[in-house]
Parts: structure tokens; C-alpha cells; sequence
């Protein structure tokens, strides 16, 4: 794929200017590249070493320390192309600071051993960080260039770090008001940007939690397109629609609108790749409904083959990822962590793509979790995922791994400085506007609460009003299973506040989201409950469920 | 404006004299520039006058010992300025200078106070034998080649240590034979051989037996300079040290002073600027420390000082022709931006270079650069610093009344310059901020 088709339109000056520059030769000079995606960043570099012969990238991930890199440097004599470096954050820490040091110690030295272009690819916080531990190293900078993706283009950028939409709430919420105000007295989706447009407003309501409405742009989205010709994004709004009735757990619609809407068009105009995702999709709400046979067979027969024949090592790397999953969840645990360790994880540091790296180890943490490997399971996501997430200025994962944290120290019993780290979260997630993370933070606090004995302390209410605000949120998202797990705690958070009325109500939508979900235990456990709350004086019931 | 250089053929061959990692020497004719009258009602004498060298040049009765610190700006010249004082003073009317450069001779990462000492006692010798021919009487040689052998190779264990360190020596006893030692155990130090704690336990454990036998060797040695016309006392020169980060300055000159001091000489150590916010414990061993200042190109009222402007212009002309600005003032502008720092002002050039569109340096390339390095300085200031900056400002002659860990951190990134009569200035990039204008406007 030519550059031109990748690199955003604001980096162009940028990328000629560091061409110009590797394209001289002046001897020793730094140069600093900025930026925020490491998949970007790899396209840019596969570009630049295309252009510049001899040029090469190293990656400090592969060195043992500050000393192999001097060693690498001298084994480099008689070149001249640029050197490129990158994933300096993604060291330790102690790695980090040792190579900072000797980035500012031997200085000179470094210089003496590099008679060519030196350019550290980094990102914001590891700069910042470079400029104030390695200040002198840092004086002999000769330029700094900035290849930071704005975070909505970053997500159209890599579609596999999609998943997490980081723009803060006022934000989307901004955007969804301009285009609100756009398309307000007009008829819309006359013309294929305005259709466009409809999609967006879509996909946005969804990433903000309100599916009602994303439901109706992205229909009127699939019906312009219709009008206008445009089969293949009319089936990639159809994708993103039925990727929302499945979360509403309306699963069934979801499956026939891929297989009839989606996987015809893709199949007909031969978009292998598209077909390969679709798939994924389908063995996703497979997996969700809990048949784990054919989503295993979809991910094996039918996904993996086409990114291995793409030689997309990505997307090959991810769907191993996916099939790890399915493994997890029907107790493969060796099988599923041998994957994550020996084929996942490696093409993502090979990449150095630290996010999804990250989000492995984290992965890896949870079949720790599983295994009863708390404390391992703990020092992953403490040491190795969150500064992570921290030095991407990631705020979502970072809170849904301190969230994942807070789990852990709840089944340790640590429940004070479980509700602790939610507590932290609740703001982030206010901030975010993110609907599941709010109910899921509100839920968790009322549900450690409760069981700490809170409620005979004077703090009933407090859990009351957490559970509360969950349910809401839990009902306007629809999913099942949520409703199904907040709602039974719920329900006996009012029996014990003398809301027998309310509580049975709650019952209702619980029993209803279990036979969506055709959950059999999940239904007895509910009816069990309704007898206990309806007919007889109600007690606390410490064993608070989540 | 003059053109004081052979034409470039266009920017990007001015830009091969823009590089920061070869130092410009004193006797460089295309580079050098005579910076010193630029930086205010400053001189080297008081430094002189330190070591008892009066404004003729005249050695009167120097102290038995002595240590000045020796500091300023991240490139600002320091090292220049301090060849510039070496190449004064040693005279034979003044002193015999030993310079050591840490960054060449030594490892810095990691760098201990009998890393330098055996460094400068090994550069001394060697100088005293192979340039000047002293010979120095067994007697006085006798105590430390005593603490070697005992110290040393006992301490070590190591008998091939000392096959290695003697390997190749001409002698087997006096000062050829001392140097000789001391030279392969400063390499084995700086090569960071298995040895290297082992020779810096031996140095550490008996520090008092090696700086006393060092003690007399030095007078003998003095005596004998003296004698031949070549120095009336040994001054050491020390660069390098100022590299050191803050962790390993305070290590260094703080905790570490006391062995420094039981030396008896004379030492100018170059010192980090970030060193003065530990002023109070520093003053007891090394004096009031010695201030290399910021060109001063500006006044305390922000008015450009016209003479020391001609002074950076001509360091700016000296590596790209005027031909390639497309007026004067446009050189003036980064000049002003650049706050006097000289590297700054190159880097200024480098950027506006990057960032020409036409072959020449004009206006608009000039606010690019002015823009992207003010931005780079943005990665050193929390949000909350900007307010005390305009502080400063405001009230630049009472820098005392600020000194804190915070200021010396902000002296060593450059936030903040120090000029002559003592005042302090945030850089001018830092004052085209958003930060900066609008806690300006708040004050």
C-alpha cells in the first residue's frame, strides 16, 4: 500500500521535511519523530527506509541494555543510511532510565560511533521524559517532528485498537450536536458525503451508549446508501448495525443481517479481507451466545486462512487471540495461554505495537486470574499493562485495568482498597461519557459496599443510589447480562430498604433478561429470589454477587 | 552586517556548520568568536584573584588548597571559557595547569571521586616525565608506590591485575613506573573492568594513606616545577563534572567533598548549574562558586544590548552567509528569540533552515523555528511553573529570593537564564507560550 493512501493529510510537510533531512549527509545528527501509533509510525518508517538505502530500525526491545546498543552502533561502522529507534517506551523501567543515562553520559561518545542520521520515534510522554533525564543528549536535537494522529483518526486508522474510542465525551458530544444541527430541517442523504455523515452520526450514538439512535441514523445511513449505488458501505453500515443489536442481545437479527446483508457483498466483489472480518463478527456473537464449537471453527476454517494468506501477521495475530478466547472460556486454560504467550504476544512486540501488546498481557492476566494465580495475575496488570496505558495517555484502558484490578483485590478480600481504585475510576468514566464503564464502576462500589456490611452502618442509601444509577444506564444499553447481574443485587438492595414493590419490579426485568439470554440456573436463581423477597420478612444477604 | 565567511552554496551547505557535537577550539579561525565581551561587566578576574593572580598577571601567595566551582549554562561555553583560564594560567610566572576532561578520559556514568583523582594523578605524571622531564626523588614516590602494592594488588587478590597494569613498563620503580600504573588503572576504571570496584574499594578503604602519599608528592613535584622555571604551583582543571546528572552532582560534590578536599592543591571543578540550589553545603568547602553568565544581550528591561547583538551576529555569520537571510532584521529576530544562548541560536538557524522554503531564511521560516523550539521547552515547564516565571520577570534582581530546588531546575533547562549583574530572565521562547501570555495576563 503506497504511503499516500496512509499518512494523514497534516503529516505531509512533516514526512518530506524528515525525507529531505535522512536524504543529507552531515554527519552525526538527532532528530526526534513524535508519535502515537505505532502501527502509523511503522508505515511511515517502511516508507522512509524504501526511500533512504541503508537506512535501518532497531528495536531497543531486541537489546539487553544501554551497553548492546553502543556495541550495535559500533558494529554499524561505515554506514551511512539513518538509523531509526524505536519502542524506547516500551522498556522497563529500569531499562529505560539506565538507557536514558547513557544516552546523556555518552553523549560524545555516541556521536564519535554514529556519523549519520539518528531518529528516536517516540512518544509524547517517553519525550518529555527524554528531555528531562537526558537533558544534554537532548541539546543536540536538530529537530523535532510531530506524526501524532488525532484520536479519531487514529481509530480509523487501525481498526484493531478501534475498539477503545478515547475522545472525551464533550467531544463526541460536540460532534454529534454539529451534525445534529446539520442535518436538522434537512431531509439528508441526498449525496454520498452526506450518507457518510448519517454513518458517523451512527457510530457515534454508539460509542456514546445511545443505540436507540444509533439504530436510526445508521439504518437511514444503509438506506441512502441503497439509493446511491453504494453496496460495499451500505454492508459495512449493516456490519456496524448489527454489531448493535448484538449488544442489545438481539443476536439472532444480528447473525441474519451478516449473513444476508454482509457476506453476499463481500463474497461478490471478492473483498476477502472484508468477508475474513465479517466472519469474525459472526464468530463473536457465536461466542457470545455460547456456541463456542462453530465460533472455533469460523476463527480456524475460515478466518485465519485468509489474514495468512494476506501474510497480515496483525489481524493473524488477533484472531489467535480470539480462538484463545474461546479456549479460555471452555476451560483450554494451557492451551489458550500457550497461544497468547508464544503467537500472540510476540508479533505484537515484533510490531511494536505496545497497545495491543498490552491489552495481551492483560488478556494473560485474566486465564492467571482463572487459574488461581492472583498474584501474578496482579503484578501483570499492575507492572505491565498500566504504565502502559499510562504512558499512551489512554485514560479508558487505564481505568478498565485498574477496574481489573480492583477485581482481583475483591476475591483477595482486599475490598477496602478495591472500592478504592473504583472510586478513582468513577470520574474517568464520567469524564469519558462512557455508559457500560459507569454502570459497571457504580455496580462494583455498591456491590463491595454491600458486601462489607455497609448497609448496617448507615450506608444503605449510598448503595441504593449506585445500583440505582447502574440499572439506568444498564436498561438504556439493553445488554442481558448486565441487567441480569445489577439487577439481582439491586432488587435486594430495596427488599432490605422496605421497597418490596420496587425490588419485584427490578425481578421482572431481571427474569426477562435471563430468558433472553435462555440462561436455565439464571431463572431459577430469580424466582428463588422473587419467593424469598415477596414472601417472607427480608434479611441482608452478604453473599452479594457481581 | 558583514560576511566573515567563504559563501555557502545554499542553506543546506550552512547547514554542515550548524552541527552541535564538535566543539569549536580557541584557535579555530572559520568559527571561533571571542564571546567573553558579550557577556556584560563580566571577567575572568575574580576568578584570578581567587588563585592570587592579580590583574597584571602577577602570582602573589596562593592558598595551600583551594576549590572553586566552576559553572553555568548547558551551552553556554563553559568548557571554552575554561581552556581560555587554563591556557592563562599556566605560565611559568603562574601556575603548571593539569586539565583532565571527564568525558574523555573517564567513564561519567557512574563516576566516583577516586575515579577523577587517580585520573588527574595519572595525567600529572605522565606529564611531569614525558613533557617536562621532572625527576622526582624515590623518597617522595616511595609511599605511594607503598599503597599500590599493599592496598591495591593485596586488596584485589589479584595478581593478574597487576601483570596486566605492569605489562609494558619501561621501569619497574619511580615516576615513569608510577605513571604508568596510575595510566592502566585510570583505563581500567574508565573501561569499567571487573577491577574497577576493586580499585575504587582500595582508594576508598585507604583514602588517607593514598591522599597523603599523594599530598607529598605533589609538593616534591611543585617543588621541582618551581625549580625549573615551569609553574609556581600545580593547579588542577577539571571538566566534565558538570555533566553529571543531580543525583550524582550531590553524590559527587556533596556527600563525597570531604575526600575531594583532602587533596592539598588547587582544583576548578565544572559543576552542573543545578548544584546551587545546595549552595549553603557546597559554600563550606568550595567557596562561592564561580557564574560563567549568559550572553547578555539584553538588558533587565528587555532593551537589546546593541554591542554584545553584533557579537552573536557575527557567531550566526560565521557559519551562514547573510546572503541567505533575507534581511537583517530576520537574523536579529532568532538572535533576540535565542536569549543569548549561543547553541540555542544555532538550533534557531538549523529549524529556520528546515523550514525555508525559497533557499533563504526568511521571516515566516524564522517564526516557524521560534514557534517549534519554544514548543520543545514546553516539555520542561509543569502548568504551574509559568506564574513563577512571570514572577521572576517582574522582579529579575532579587534571584536570591527564589532560589530553591525548583529555580536551579529550571537554570539547568534553560527555563530560566542567568545574565551579569546577576538577574535572572525566563528564556524569550518560554514568553511566547500560551502558558506564559496568560499567566502574564493574570499577574
Amino acid at each position: 500500500m503506497s504511503i499516500a493512501a496512509t499518512l494523514a493529510p497534516q503529516h505531509g510537510a512533516a514526512l518530506l521535511l524528515l525525507d529531505k533531512l535522512l536524504q543529507q549527509r552531515l554527519g552525526f545528527r538527532l532528530l526526534f519523530a513524535q508519535h502515537n501509533d505505532p502501527a502509523y509510525r511503522d508505515r511511515l518508517l517502511a516508507h522512509l527506509l524504501e526511500r533512504t538505502h541503508g537506512g535501518e530500525r532497531l528495536d531497543l526491545q531486541s537489546l539487553s541494555g544501554f551497553g548492546a546498543f553502543e556495541d550495535h552502533l559500533a558494529q554499524r561502522v561505515g554506514q551511512v543510511g539513518a538509523l531509526h529507534v524505536i519502542n524506547l517506551e516500551s522498556l522497563r523501567a529500569d531499562l529505560r532510565a539506565e538507557f536514558l543515562r547513557g544516552l546523556n553520559y555518552h553523549r560524545e561518545q555516541l556521536a564519535a560511533k554514529a556519523p549519520w542520521s539518528t531518529v528516536f520515534w517516540l512518544t509524547e510522554a517517553s519525550l518529555d521524559e527524554l528531555a528531562r533525564q537526558a537533558p544534554d543528549f537532548w541539546a543536540w536535537r536538530e529537530q523535532v517532528l510531530d506524526f501524532s494522529l488525532p484520536r479519531e483518526a487514529q481509530i480509523r486508522q487501525e481498526k484493531f485498537i478501534s475498539e477503545i474510542d478515547n475522545r472525551d465525551s464533550p467531544r463526541k458530544q460536540q460532534r454529534v450536536a454539529e451534525l445534529e444541527a446539520y442535518f436538522a430541517g434537512r431531509a439528508g442523504g441526498e449525496t454520498l458525503a452526506e450518507v457518510d455523515m448519517l454513518a458517523e452520526l451512527g457510530r457515534l450514538y454508539w460509542s456514546v451508549g445511545d443505540y436507540a439512535q444509533a439504530r436510526v441514523r445508521l439504518e437511514a445511513a444503509i438506506a441512502g446508501y441503497d439509493t446511491l449505488g453504494e453496496v460495499l458501505a451500505q454492508a459495512a453500515a449493516s456490519a456496524d448495525l448489527a454489531r448493535i443489536l448484538a449488544t442489545t442481545g438481539e443476536t439472532t437479527q444480528a447473525l441474519q443481517r451478516l449473513r444476508t446483508r454482509c457476506l453476499p457483498v463481500f463474497e461478490r466483489l471478492g473483498d476477502v479481507r472484508s468477508r475474513a472480518v465479517t466472519l469474525g463478527q459472526t464468530a463473536d456473537i457465536l461466542h457470545a451466545r455460547g456456541e463456542l464449537d462453530e465460533a472455533l471453527r469460523i476463527r480456524r476454517e475460515e478466518e485465519l486462512p485468509v489474514y495468512e494468506r494476506l501474510g497480515d501477521v496483525r489481524s493473524r495475530a488477533v484472531t489467535l487471540g480470539r480462538i484463545a478466547d474461546i479456549l479460555h472460556a471452555r476451560g483450554e486454560l494451557d492451551e489458550a495461554l500457550r497461544i497468547r504467550r508464544e503467537e500472540e504476544l510476540p508479533v505484537f512486540e515484533r510490531l511494536g505495537d505496545v497497545r495491543s501488546r498490552a491489552v495481551t498481557l492483560g488478556q494473560i492476566a485474566d486465564i492467571l486470574y482463572d487459574r488461581g494465580e492472583f498474584d501474578e495475575a496482579l503484578r501483570i496488570r499492575r507492572e505491565e499493562v498500566l504504565p502502559v496505558y499510562e504512558r499512551l495517555g489512554d485514560v479508558r484502558s487505564r481505568a478498565v485495568t485498574l477496574g481489573q484490578i480492583a477485581d482481583i483485590l475483591y476475591d483477595r478480600g482486599e475490598l477496602d482498597e478495591a472500592l478504592e481504585l473504583h472510586d478513582a475510576c468513577l470520574p474517568i468514566a464520567e469524564r469519558l461519557g462512557d455508559i457500560e464503564m459507569l454502570a459497571a464502576v457504580r455496580h462494583a462500589r455498591a456491590a463491595i459496599r454491600w458486601l462489607r456490611g455497609d448497609q448496617r452502618r448507615d450506608a444503605l442509601p449510598v448503595i441504593r443510589d449506585d445500583l440505582q444509577q447502574s440499572f439506568v444506564l444498564i436498561r438504556k444499553l439493553g445488554r442481558p447480562d448486565a441487567i441480569a447481574a445489577v439487577g439481582r443485587l439491586y432488587a435486594q438492595v430495596l427488599a432490605a430498604d422496605g421497597e418490596q414493590a420496587q425490588a419485584l419490579a427490578v425481578l421482572d426485568d431481571v427474569e426477562a433478561a435471563w430468558r433472553k439470554l435462555d440462561n436455565a440456573p439464571g431463572l431459577a436463581q430469580v424466582q428463588a429470589l422473587r419467593r424469598t423477597i415477596a414472601g417472607q420478612p427480608v434479611s441482608d444477604e452478604s453473599s452479594a454477587s457481581r | 552586517m558583514h560576511d566573515e565567511m567563504t559563501q555557502p552554496q545554499s542553506i543546506w551547505d550552512a547547514k554542515r556548520n550548524l552541527g552541535y557535537d564538535e566543539p569549536v577550539p580557541v584557535d579555530d579561525g572559520r568559527f571561533y568568536v571571542d564571546t567573553a565581551p558579550a557577556r556584560g561587566d563580566f571577567n575572568l578576574k575574580r576568578l584570578y584573584r581567587d588563585f592570587s593572580v592579580d590583574d597584571g598577571g602577577q602570582l602573589h601567595s596562593p592558598p595551600r588548597k583551594k576549590y572553586l566551582l566552576f559553572t553555568g549554562h548547558r551551552g553556554c561555553g563553559k568548557s571554552t571559557e575554561l581552556l581560555r583560564v587554563a591556557k592563562y594560567l599556566h605560565d611559568r610566572k603562574r601556575f603548571y595547569v593539569v586539565h583532565l576532561d571527564c568525558l574523555q578520559r573517564l567513564d561519567i556514568n557512574n563516576l566516583k571521586y577516586s575515579d577523577v583523582l587517580v585520573a588527574l594523578a595519572a595525567t600529572l605524571f605522565a606529564r611531569l616525565q614525558d613533557e617536562e622531564g621532572v625527576v622526582v626523588e624515590p623518597v617522595y614516590l616511595s609511599r605511594l608506590e607503598n599503597w599500590f602494592k599493599e592496598r591495591v594488588i593485596t586488596h584485589t587478590h589479584a595478581r593478574q591485575l597487576q601483570a596486566e597494569l605492569q605489562a609494558g613498563a619501561q621501569a619497574k620503580a619511580g615516576l615513569p613506573w608510577l605513571g604508568h600504573l596510575f595510566a592502566g588503572l585510570t583505563n581500567k576504571i574508565s573501561a569499567g573492568s571487573t577491577y574497577r570496584d576493586e580499585i575504587r574499594d582500595a582508594v576508598r578503604n585507604d583514602f588517607n594513606e593514598f591522599s597523603e602519599a599523594f599530598n607529598l608528592l605533589l609538593r616534591a613535584a611543585e617543588e621541582r616545577l618551581a625549580r625549573q622555571g615551569l609553574g609556581k604551583r600545580i593547579l588542577f582543571v577539571v571538566d566534565g563534572t558538570d555533566r553529571l546528572n543531580t543525583e550524582d552532582a550531590r553524590r559527587f560534590f556533596v556527600e563525597d567533598v570531604h575526600q575531594l578536599t583532602q587533596i592539598e592543591s588547587l582544583f576548578i571543578y565544572c559543576a552542573p548549574i543545578h548544584l546551587l540550589s545546595q549552595e549553603n553545603q557546597l559554600n563550606a568547602n568550595f567557596g562561592e562558586p564561580f557564574r560563567l553568565p549568559m550572553l547578555k544581550i539584553r538588558d533587565v528591561n528587555d532593551q537589546p544590548i546593541a554591542a554584545n547583538v553584533a557579537i552573536m551576529r557575527q557567531l550566526a555569520l560565521k557559519r551562514v552567509a547573510e546572503a541567505l537571510f533575507d534581511e537583517p532584521a530576520t537574523l536579529d529576530r532568532l538572535i533576540r528569540y535565542s536569549g543569548g544562548h549561543p547553541r540555542d541560536l544555532l538550533r534557531l538557524l538549523n529549524v529556520a533552515i528546515n523550514f525555508a522554503d525559497d533557499e533563504r531564511i526568511d521571516r515566516a521560516a524564522a517564526d516557524k523555528a521560534i514557534k517549534q523550539v519554544a514548543n520543545d521547552y514546553r516539555r520542561l515547564i509543569d502548568s504551574t511553573d509559568y506564574r513563577l516565571l512571570v514572577s521572576i520577570d517582574r522582579d529579575p534582581h532579587a534571584p536570591d529570593s527564589y532560589t530553591s530546588e525548583k529555580t536551579a531546575r529550571m537554570l539547568y533547562d534553560l527555563v530560566l537564564l542567568e545574565y551579569n549583574d546577576y538577574f535572572w530572565k525566563s528564556h524569550p521562547l518560554i514568553t511566547t507560550l500560551a502558558g506564559y501570555q496568560s499567566a502574564s495576563a493574570g499577574h
